[in-house]
């Protein structure tokens, strides 16, 4: 790659963008006097390290984060290009909640798509865990949903997830012990993963004994927030340096969106805007038969229902059905649809700017044979998933990825 | 890298007054806070919306206010322990989902008091509220309905 790519411009609209590199400061709860700019930072020069180009090769910089109240940063852009000395660069910083890191990844993708920039770094991160009081934290993440009528009124996270599933459970006779089964699975797969916050080998009587914190939530259902960082290099294809490896390319990003209230949903247990953002992205993508053409998925998992409320809106199980494929191994490590091989939000973490870009990076590696070759089954994964929502699956994000031969 | 130690940290406290208005919700919150329910209706399709809406989601006219019953039947309910927005202490919460009877949606509220065993479809009304609410939506309170 030349440093001459900032200045042409690419006016082919049926490119799909290339990953060039990937790099994840781990989640945590940081209390070792780091900032979140350290993290950002590492994330950012380990993917530009990772995609094999200079600095100077960027052509734009797409920033997610969630909110302000964590970072005590407005605007946090031009503060992350000093860190890196790119100031000068354009950049934009987009939030859309849990999904704020999918949102800079399809931000990223459209500026290529467009013909704005040939070489975009995303970069997405929160300070979510570590130097703010979890209650803090919580009144906070409150006002993601509909603040003035229910964020204001006490609804929590994990309150409105569990309203929910509750009704998923009653429609579809879904079980506690079939949600335990995805946290036994996301903690599992998240031992030996360099960038988890809490991996964990726990069984599902483990799950069913963890305090109840709003039922039918225990607490090992739950998803923690974390501090972390993540950042991906994506290009045109016709500039990225070439190769003797393999690569993966985006080739399908869809958008939808929910009513905000859960109230004013017609189906209230059934994640709406994430079947209709997979659909879009399949027919991006041309996939006809996504449960047997996708070979890998992350899945927004902010709590171990919505796992399987996610798998079926994606279409990868019929409705009522995800429950007991979770049961059967379906989807795991060595099931038929290996689903958070990283762990997703309940094993490896969630700090909700970096979750959506750490999701892609982990496919990255994943299409590229370069995921955790100790564990990840030998496989040819072609073929991979990135799901990623904000709200009670209120703004949905799906991307498709493939892998590329050399 | 998770134990607190002698890092070089700072403690630091922001605090944040907001003189917060409710805006086109006035009537909603009024309505609340007096243990009625003010809904929205909308006066092409004759729809009711309880939270409102400004514009009506079927057919994107702007809706006026309707009072109505205030009764209506319980579709979700979770248990569970936090501090109310603007309050000062965690209390058990039991917050529901509940269909108004003449809505086409549903509010999210609590119940006045914590609860055991209450059941889908159990029959609720709301009430005027009992404790001081850090915001006006947190008087959207229930009790089952003939208590």
């Amino acid at each position: 790659m030349g440093s001459n790519i900032k200045n042409s411009t690419v006016r082919d609209n049926r490119a799909h963008p290339v990953v060039l590199g990937a790099g994840v400061m781990p989640f945590n709860r940081y209390r070792d006097g780091s900032h979140w700019r350290d993290w950002v930072r590492r994330a950012a020069l380990d993917a530009i390290e990772d995609a094999g180009i200079e600095p100077k090769d960027i052509g734009s910089v797409v920033v997610a984060s969630e909110t302000d109240f964590c970072s005590l940063q407005v605007n946090p852009a031009p503060v992350i290009l000093d860190d890196l000395g790119l100031a000068g660069v354009p950049a934009v910083r987009v939030e859309a909640g849990g999904a704020s890191g999918a949102a800079a990844l399809r931000v990223a993708v459209h500026q290529i798509k467009a013909g704005a920039a040939k070489c975009v770094l995303a970069v997405g991160f929160d300070a979510a865990a570590g130097h703010l009081r979890a209650e803090d934290v919580q009144l906070v993440y409150s006002l993601s949903f509909d603040a003035e009528t229910d964020g204001m009124a006490g609804a929590t996270a994990v309150a409105l997830y569990a309203l929910s599933m509750s009704e998923h459970m009653s429609i579809h006779h879904t079980t506690a012990e079939q949600m335990a089964a995805v946290s036994v699975k996301n903690h599992g797969n998240a031992i030996g993963n360099p960038w988890a916050h809490k991996p964990m080998d726990i069984t599902i009587a483990d799950v069913l004994a963890s305090p109840m914190i709003a039922a039918p939530y225990h607490k090992l259902d739950c998803s923690m927030a974390s501090d972390g960082a993540a950042a991906i290099v994506l290009a045109h294809a016709d500039y990225a340096p070439r190769t003797s490896e393999l690569r993966s390319r985006i080739i399908a990003s869809a958008a939808a969106t929910d009513r905000a209230r859960l109230g004013d949903r017609i189906e209230r247990h059934h994640f709406a805007a994430k079947q209709q953002a997979a659909l879009a992205a399949f027919k991006e993508a041309g996939i006809t038969d996504p449960v047997h053409q996708i070979d890998v998925a992350e899945v927004y998992d902010a709590f171990s229902g919505a796992e399987i409320q996610g798998i079926e809106a994606l279409g990868l199980a019929e409705p009522g059905r995800a429950g007991p494929a979770m049961a059967s191994g379906a989807f795991d490590r060595a099931g038929d649809l290996p689903v958070n091989l990283s762990g997703g939000l309940i094993g490896q973490g969630g700090a909700p700017g970096a979750v959506g870009i750490a999701q892609a990076a982990t496919i990255d590696q994943i299409l590229t044979g370069r995921y955790r070759r100790d564990t990840t089954p030998v496989k040819d994964y072609r073929l991979g998933l990135v799901d990623t929502h904000g709200g009670l699956c209120t703004t949905s994000f799906v991307h498709v990825m493939e892998q590329v031969e050399p | 890298m998770t134990s607190r130690t002698e890092a070089p940290t700072s403690e630091l406290r922001l605090e944040l007054t907001y003189d917060h208005a409710t805006g086109r919700l006035k009537p909603y919150f009024d309505g609340l806070l007096a243990g009625q329910a003010i809904a929205s209706h909308c006066p092409a399709c004759g729809k009711t919306w309880f939270p409102p809406q400004a514009q009506c989601p079927d057919d994107q006219t702007e809706t006026g206010w309707n009072r109505i019953s205030g009764s209506g039947a319980v579709l979700a309910v979770t248990t569970t322990v936090t501090k109310l927005p603007f309050t000062t202490a965690a209390e058990t919460y039991s917050f529901v989902l509940v269909a108004m009877d003449e809505a086409e949606n549903a509010v999210f509220g609590r119940m006045q008091s914590p609860v055991e065993n209450i059941a889908v479809g159990t029959r609720v009304e709301l009430a005027a509220p009992v404790d001081e609410a850090g915001h006006p939506a947190q008087a959207a309170q229930f009790i089952v309905k003939g208590d």
